[in-house]
This record gives structure tokens, C-alpha cells and sequence, in this order.
């Protein structure tokens, strides 16, 4: 069972995955937020990210996400390509473009509960770290 | 940032009338799939974004122009983010 697991940043958990370029095929890493209070299983969506971020890692243009709760709003879904190495996950997932005042602290964005759901996730035992596996 | 070609917008209301049309009957052949719309048809039925994607790079569908959705989501109830970010 690969996992993979990160030190708290600013005592909050995270999630670092890579983002593909699609036209230069490059990885790039990101920090998000590890959300559980982000959505729901059944969501449209999978990660949280800024509008730029979106705009240069998008491979489809989706259709529209009604946002409440700390973010408000309707913002664009995309189709971007994520990677987790350490777990050899590589997959398209939706990603939700938002600006980046309305993005958390310090942090690239968010991954939400239907993206965190797709893992065993939690501390494993160590108050110090979030992490993720697979089966 | 929320601004569609204005080929986007008629394949994302070709689209939301699917999923509409989904919605309303869960035997449609679109349930539970994601749907791809370029040129205001549907080009690509997938069960994940990995192959919609797939199908939709070997139809040379045009990025700029293409939609995809979840045919069967609720696209107007808001999801809420709980916290303080």
C-alpha cells in the first residue's frame, strides 16, 4: 500500500501534487490545502485552483460550479492533469478556477473531499503530518 | 476568467439542456457518464475524465470550443466549502 504523507504546513494538512503542462509537458508542484469540508463525495469537482493556474494547466474547459460557504460564487471547472509520483498516481481531474484572494493562505489551493475520498487519507497516527495511500 | 468563446457557450447549453434531460431520466444512455459537446453535438461519452479526454484528443476536438460535463450532476445546487481558509 504506497502512501505518502507531508509534514503540517501552518498546522493545517496538505496535499502536494503535480500539474502537467500540456504544452510543454512539464510538472510543476502545487500545495493545497488538504479540505475535507470541501464539497461533498458526489461533488463536480476535485481540487481548487487559481484562475491562472487553471488557465495554463487546463486541457478541456468544463461547464460552471455554484461555490458557497467560504467561497462564493460561480467559477469555471477544467480539466487538468495531476500527479502524486510517490504514489504513481497520474490523472485527469476537475479542477475548479478561482482568484487568488479567495484561495487559502500561503497555499496553492484546495483539495476537496471528493479527491481526498479517492484515498485513505489522514495522519496515520502522527498529530505531525497528512498523508495519502493507495490500496 | 469566467468568459466562454462563443462557441463554448453553445456547446455548454447544448450540454446543460442534456443534463437536464439526464437528470429528468435516469435510464438515459448519458447517466452517470461524462459527456464531451463540440459543434453543439455530443462527440464523447466516457466514464471518467481520462477517457473522455482520450476521446476527445482523437476526434482533434478543439479546446477552445469543446464542453464537458457530468451528465447527471446537479449543476445548480451550490457546494459549500466549510472552514476558514
Amino acid at each position: 500500500m504506497p502512501r505518502v504523507t507531508w509534514q503540517l504546513q501552518n498546522e493545517r494538512p496538505i496535499v502536494e501534487i503535480y500539474l502537467r503542462d500540456p504544452l510543454t509537458g512539464s510538472l510543476i508542484l502545487r500545495t493545497l490545502l488538504a479540505g475535507t469540508g470541501a464539497g461533498h463525495r458526489y461533488s463536480k469537482y476535485d481540487v481548487i485552483l487559481s484562475d491562472s493556474d487553471c488557465q495554463r494547466f487546463s486541457r478541456k474547459r468544463g461547464g460552471l460550479v455554484r461555490l458557497g460557504g467560504a467561497i462564493m460564487g460561480w467559477f469555471p471547472i477544467h480539466m487538468v492533469w495531476i500527479e502524486i509520483p510517490a504514489l504513481a498516481v497520474a490523472r485527469r481531474v476537475a479542477a475548479v478556477a478561482v482568484l487568488v484572494p479567495q484561495m487559502p493562505t500561503n497555499l496553492d489551493g484546495i483539495a476537496a473531499f471528493r479527491f481526498l475520498n479517492s484515498f485513505t487519507y489522514g495522519n496515520f497516527g502522527d498529530a505531525n503530518q497528512s498523508g495519502l495511500e493507495t490500496p | 476568467m469566467l468568459t466562454l468563446t462563443e462557441e463554448q457557450k453553445k456547446n455548454l447549453e447544448v450540454a446543460m439542456q442534456i443534463n437536464r434531460a439526464t437528470r429528468a431520466n435516469p435510464q438515459s444512455a448519458y447517466a452517470g457518464k461524462y459527456i464531451g459537446v463540440w459543434k453543439q453535438q455530443v462527440i464523447a461519452v466516457a466514464d471518467t475524465l481520462d477517457e473522455l479526454d482520450a476521446q476527445l484528443d482523437a476526434l482533434q476536438a478543439d479546446p477552445n470550443e469543446c464542453i464537458w460535463i457530468e451528465a447527471s450532476a446537479d449543476y445548480d445546487e451550490p457546494e459549500i466549502i466549510w472552514g476558514n481558509l
